[in-house]
């Protein structure tokens, strides 16, 4: 008989997935990190569960849900549970978009053998994408916890006042607005513009205290700045809610939404990404009976 | 296989494989399955798997005696590798054309989709010793240890090593010890250390340290809307993953009476478990999704005690023709959380669900949930049902809604106002166990009763909360106002927020006692005679017929009270596993 080697290989390396450690050493990761904070809205917390809030609980619809736990945390403001998976579903979409937006900030800058402009462009559009997130948590929560680097479990960060929260939303927003393109080819739209970034900056300076003047400083660009080549009014206001013309010059900023017919779930991270559903899974939840579960 | 190597010196070598291979096919053809839906596709999928494990051991034994004094003992080595692997494909919109259905996957019209990869490679490896020792066959002594590793954990925490020492005095072979009652009396404490890391497959799969990237993200761009790969880690993981320990202390006596008639054994013991590796929720902020929007981490958090006494009693009567025993055996148990790790300041519990919370102090998974009071009756017992402040607690009842207690006064039913209301570990375990045997005929007999536990029916909770509009228990029976006898409330809509407040999972609506006594097997067996063994070359042939889990006494509503839930921080949950069977079988066992 023959006695078993001693020297059995116990570190055995994952055949499935590469490590995050090998991968942010090829340049061309780069990009595929970047998309993977676009992909954070086709998760069901952003593309269906935030219109929950914004259009069941404003004047612009209403629920006639079977489940009656929609009706009452949304339509009729009876908060039976504040952890509701609906609700809490697109605040954890917040962070998830955070944490890969954190991840390009993290990693990007040390990759070697990728040229300066690229990275610049990159780190932009993360800090855009961040702002955007905490932009959200800011106004629909207000003192939130600011994550501002990769995470690790043993992480706690404290809660921050609400007028924290927008402050890094203003610092993100103003550093990343030089540094991002005013415009894509035709294979790009739908990423992060400067336009994008001064807009939601505009907002932002709105939201927080009302403060008008650097509100108004930020939407310049837009209006009198180089943008007003950019953006101008379409013809026809009906433009804006039309498939046939999407991305026109109003467009400051816009979720790519496509169509998969395969589609059967909301969670991008989960395999069968063949399945997940590009665009926003409002359609089904909205629609009215057959088609439809009447959630909203 | 084993070798004689010399008069006190042997070699054994042991070997074992087990494989599976299992395909699994999926077809769903046109219909709604769910009332109200729109149709869904027809689809077909493929699932084909393949599972290895094998495992080696050498050891060497030794054995040797002298003068009064006896030694035996074993060293050994152990190597286990597990591997499973996995493909899959699938395909929608099934092709039928002139009335026959097309069902490969290549004659789909929709779009494939496709799988496959590696869900378990690890392999263990371990060394072990153990010496026993006994002098006059009155003082023994064992002393054994185990070096163990595990690929599954990283360089610095692969190896554990675990010892145990145990030691027993036979008292009635000293001098001292007359007695015509007792003929053999042993007294005996062991203490011992165990290596767990078998959770881990479950918990975390095979590779839990290292962190990966997930590449199902999909961005879309461009004016054709094309999607483009993301790629991210989406989980955190843990780099410090280690053995889980066990550790087992016991102290115990065993005793022969009355002519070795009547034999007692009794044990108290305390077994710790540090370092449990459990998935321990992690806050939301920090942006991880495991998949199904679960934030979870595994970490050695948890440290769980158990403790305890158990006692056997056997009586034998061997005297007449019909030779009988009985054994009547209990174990009472306490289960307590001892730590949770770090959950943040302030916090020492770890919650699974809304419903069940393990804290320090307390067993783990305990039921943790709102306590109910019954039904309103009128609508005067729901306006005067206020707290000090006057405010009315449940303003959205109505007569025929569960009344729900308020624990902290502050005039609202929420989360703040659980408590824990029960346990589903049992409080005690016992055991019946009857033999007889009269000439060619024997019967078995076993009896298990588990007492003291709570489980939570998931599957009345989903019947009962009246969301789904089609499906409901037999036994519903609701109140009305001429049919106030009953616990179940009031059947209603769900826009109706008094009876979406009814279907609350986090309280003791859904909790039941499961108690239970059990006739866990029963044998009867005849002998065949040996007339019929010369003639067929057999040596022992019985035919017997036997029943396993015939008959259940248990209050609990549910289709089993043996129920162990989905894992550690989860047990007690009765989401509608399959329950243990009712066999009977008729058999012939053989000896040639």
């Amino acid at each position: 008989m023959v006695i078993a080697g001693c020297t059995k290989k116990l570190d055995i390396a994952n055949p499935n997935a590469p490590t995050s450690e090998d991968v942010w050493q090829t340049p061309g990761y780069a990009q595929l990190g970047v998309n993977s904070m676009y992909s954070t809205y086709h998760r069901v917390g952003l593309c269906r569960m935030q219109f929950f809030m914004n259009i069941i609980r404003s004047d612009e619809g209403f629920s006639t849900s079977p489940n009656g736990a929609l009706i009452n945390n949304f339509d009729q403001f009876v908060v039976t549970d504040y952890n509701m998976f609906e609700r809490r579903a697109f605040y954890e979409d917040c962070y998830v978009g955070i944490a890969r937006a954190n991840q390009v900030l993290d990693n990007v800058p040390n990759i070697v053998g990728l040229d300066d402009a690229s990275k610049s462009q990159f780190v932009a559009e993360a800090k855009f994408m961040r702002g955007l997130f905490y932009y959200y948590l800011a106004e629909y929560w207000g003192n939130v916890p600011l994550q501002l680097k990769t995470s690790l479990t043993t992480d706690l960060p404290p809660t921050s006042p609400r007028a924290e929260v927008f402050a890094q939303v203003e610092k993100d927003l103003s550093e990343a607005a030089p540094a991002l393109p005013v415009s894509y080819d035709a294979n790009n739209v739908g990423r992060a513009t400067r336009g994008a970034a001064y807009a939601l900056l505009g907002k932002a300076y709105l939201q927080d205290g009302n403060q008008y003047q650097k509100a108004a400083d930020a939407l310049q660009w837009l209006t009198e700045g180089d943008g007003k080549d950019v953006y101008k009014l379409t013809p026809n206001y009906r433009d804006n809610f039309v498939i046939t013309t999407e991305n026109n010059s109003e467009s400051v900023f816009e979720f790519q939404n496509a169509l998969n017919p395969s589609d059967n779930h909301d969670d991008d991270v989960n395999s069968g990404s063949d399945n997940l559903n590009y665009g926003s899974s409002i359609p089904p939840f909205f629609a009215p009976r057959p088609i439809g579960f009447t959630d909203g | 296989m084993d070798f004689k190597l010399a008069k006190w010196l042997s070699y054994r070598f042991n070997a074992g494989i087990e494989a599976s291979f299992d395909y699994t096919k999926e077809r769903r053809d046109t219909g709604i399955w769910r009332y109200a839906n729109q149709l869904p596709s027809t689809s077909i999928s493929d699932d084909r798997e393949t599972f290895t494990n094998f495992l080696i051991e050498h050891t060497l034994n030794f054995n040797k005696t002298f003068r009064d004094h006896s030694i035996n003992g074993v060293v050994g080595y152990s190597y286990q590798q597990e591997k499973r692997t996995y493909t899959s494909a699938s395909r929608l919109n099934l092709n039928t054309i002139n009335g026959t259905t097309y069902t490969t996957i290549s004659s789909a019209l929709g779009v494939p989709s496709s799988g496959g990869g590696v869900s378990a490679f690890y392999r263990l490896q371990g060394y072990l010793g153990r010496i026993n020792y006994a002098y006059k066959d009155k003082y023994l002594l064992t002393a054994s240890g185990r070096i163990d590793q595990d690929s599954r954990f990283g360089p610095n925490y692969r190896t554990g090593d675990f010892y145990s020492i145990a030691g027993s005095w036979r008292i009635s072979n000293e001098a001292f010890f007359k007695s015509n009652l007792i003929n053999d009396l042993k007294l005996r404490a062991s203490y011992g250390q165990l290596g767990i890391s078998s959770s881990l497959q479950a918990l975390g799969g095979s590779w839990p340290i290292l962190g990966y990237i997930n590449n199902n993200q999909r961005a879309i761009y461009g004016v054709n809307q094309t999607p483009v790969i993301g790629e991210s880690q989406a989980t955190i993981n843990n780099p410090d993953l280690r053995w889980e320990q066990r550790n087992e202390t016991n102290i115990g006596l065993d005793a022969f009476l009355l002519n070795n008639r009547i034999s007692v054994t009794a044990d108290v013991y305390s077994n710790e478990s540090k370092g449990v590796l459990v998935n321990v929720p992690i806050a939301f902020y920090l942006g991880a999704d495991i998949g199904n929007y679960t934030a979870t981490s595994l970490a050695n958090a948890a440290s769980i005690r158990n403790q305890g006494v158990e006692l056997t009693v056997t009586y034998r009567n061997y005297l007449h023709a019909l030779h009988w025993d009985i054994s009547v055996n209990g174990t009472t148990i306490s289960n307590k959380v001892i730590s949770v790790g770090n959950q943040g300041s302030g916090i020492n519990y770890i919650e699974g669900t809304d419903f069940i919370r393990s804290q320090v102090g307390h067993p783990m998974a305990a039921w943790f949930m709102l306590k109910t009071d019954g039904i309103f009756q009128t609508q005067d017992q729901i306006d005067n049902y206020v707290n000090k402040a006057g405010v009315k607690i449940q303003p959205n009842a109505k007569p025929g809604d569960i009344k729900y207690i308020d624990l902290n006064g502050d005039g609202t039913i929420n989360n703040d106002d659980r408590q824990f209301v029960g346990s589903p570990w049992p409080k005690f375990q016992g055991g019946l166990q009857f033999n007889a045997t009269y000439k060619s005929f024997s019967l078995n007999l076993q009896l298990v009763g588990v007492f003291g536990y709570k489980i939570y029916d998931d599957i009345r909770r989903n019947l009962d909360s009246y969301t789904q509009l089609t499906n409901f228990r037999k036994d519903i029976n609701p109140w009305t106002s001429t049919n106030t006898n009953t616990s179940d409330p009031r059947l209603g809509l769900v826009t109706d927020p008094g009876i979406n407040d009814n279907n609350r999972a986090e309280s003791d609506r859904w909790l039941e006692n499961a108690s239970y006594l059990r006739i866990r097997n029963v044998q009867l067996a005849y002998l065949l005679p040996q007339i019929f063994m010369k003639r067929s070359g057999f040596k022992n042939a019985q035919i017997f017929v036997s029943g396993q889990n015939l008959f259940t006494i248990t209050k609990y509503k549910g289709m089993d009270p043996d129920v162990e839930g989905a894992g550690i921080n989860q047990r007690g949950l009765d989401n509608g596993n399959w329950p243990p069977a009712r066999i009977i079988s008729f058999g012939i066992s053989a000896d040639f």
